[in-house]
């Protein structure tokens, strides 16, 4: 198995309500110097797997500084962060995939593979990092809306066949525009405000 | 009866169908109205096909009591967000179905994600 190292590239601080994983900072996981792309690693003492293709992020675990245990446990630990917030909404998302054309009782667009997939993984990724998510819905062009809501502030994430956007929605302002993950910070600083 | 392309009064309400069904997701858990209710198809290049309330019955409107739930929305939201109101009776070209009361709320860009989300939240379920 080859090496696996830490190294600290963020500061930003996540709340999680897992007993394994309080007071945790994000860091970047690198094995043998390279980073780990696409894959959410989950370890024990005994196991080394895969867990979860992301496909928007390098892969970020959380570590516990508390904690005075082998790293491997921490690691585990921090499989539990946001460990099931949005599985309805994941099986909800799946259940998607039989969706007929017509769906809506007239002409609907069936929501294809790729944006169910990439709509699961997003979802998921959020899940990752503790956000949790309010409603996922199909729209009539094949697209699917993932929302986040914090108390009036909403951000409807909108995955089209064709392109991924975000709509923010605040009593003081709305905006939309083309996703990029580099965004995601500012949205959900917006949407917590 | 109003022509085709007449504007639909300020005063009056409209009905918009949005299929019901819980696993769908289309709505929201409490009933209310996602924005994808309110989202235009591609195909409808922008307009949105609604019904004129004094025109037409919940009955009429909603076809199918167990397929779809009806929201109403005053057309003066719907004006304030700079977009039209006409009436689209049909049958006509578009569609053989006898409805005098349709008509469309027209103005809505393609690309536009925000206007549905506003239509969406001013608008009531309506239970019949």
């Amino acid at each position: 198995m080859a090496a696996l190292t830490t190294n600290l590239t963020s500061t930003s601080s996540i709340e999680s309500t897992g007993s394994y994983c309080s007071n945790s900072t994000v860091q970047e996981i690198k094995m043998e110097d390279r980073p780990l792309r696409n894959v959410l690693l989950v370890l024990d003492r005994t196991r080394f797997c895969y867990f979860e293709k992301l496909n928007f992020i390098d892969a970020f675990l959380a570590i516990d500084f508390n904690t005075t245990d082998s790293g491997e446990s921490i690691f585990l630990g921090q499989s539990l962060l946001g460990m099931g917030i949005n599985s309805s909404h994941i099986d909800v998302l799946e259940s998607f995939r039989i969706l007929p054309d017509g769906w809506d009782g007239d002409d609907a667009v069936r929501p294809s593979i790729q944006v169910l997939e990439e709509a699961i993984s997003f979802t998921k990724y959020l899940q990752s990092v503790g956000e949790k998510v309010y409603h996922v819905a199909p729209g009539p062009n094949g697209e699917i809306m993932i929302e986040l809501r914090d108390g009036e502030n909403a951000i409807e994430f909108l995955v089209y066949p064709s392109k991924f956007k975000y709509v923010l929605l605040t009593p003081e302002r709305t905006s939309q525009g083309l996703y990029d993950p580099t965004l995601l910070p500012k949205l959900l600083e917006t949407l917590h405000a | 009866m109003p022509n085709q392309g007449d504007p639909v009064n300020d005063e009056e309400f409209l009905y918009r169908r949005a299929y019901s069904s819980p696993p769908i997701r289309y709505l929201y858990e409490d009933g209310s109205a996602t924005s994808r209710v309110f989202k235009p198809r591609e195909k409808d290049e922008g307009k949105l096909s609604v019904d004129v309330k004094s025109l037409t019955t919940f009955e009429t409107s909603i076809v199918d009591k167990t397929k779809f739930m009806l929201f109403e929305i005053a057309n003066m939201e719907v004006l304030s967000l700079n977009l039209n109101t006409i009436h689209d009776p049909t049958p006509n070209e578009a569609s053989p179905i006898e409805n005098p009361a349709h008509a469309l709320i027209i103005g809505m860009d393609a690309d536009d994600d925000i206007t549905p989300s506003l239509l969406a939240k001013k608008a009531k379920n309506v239970k019949g």
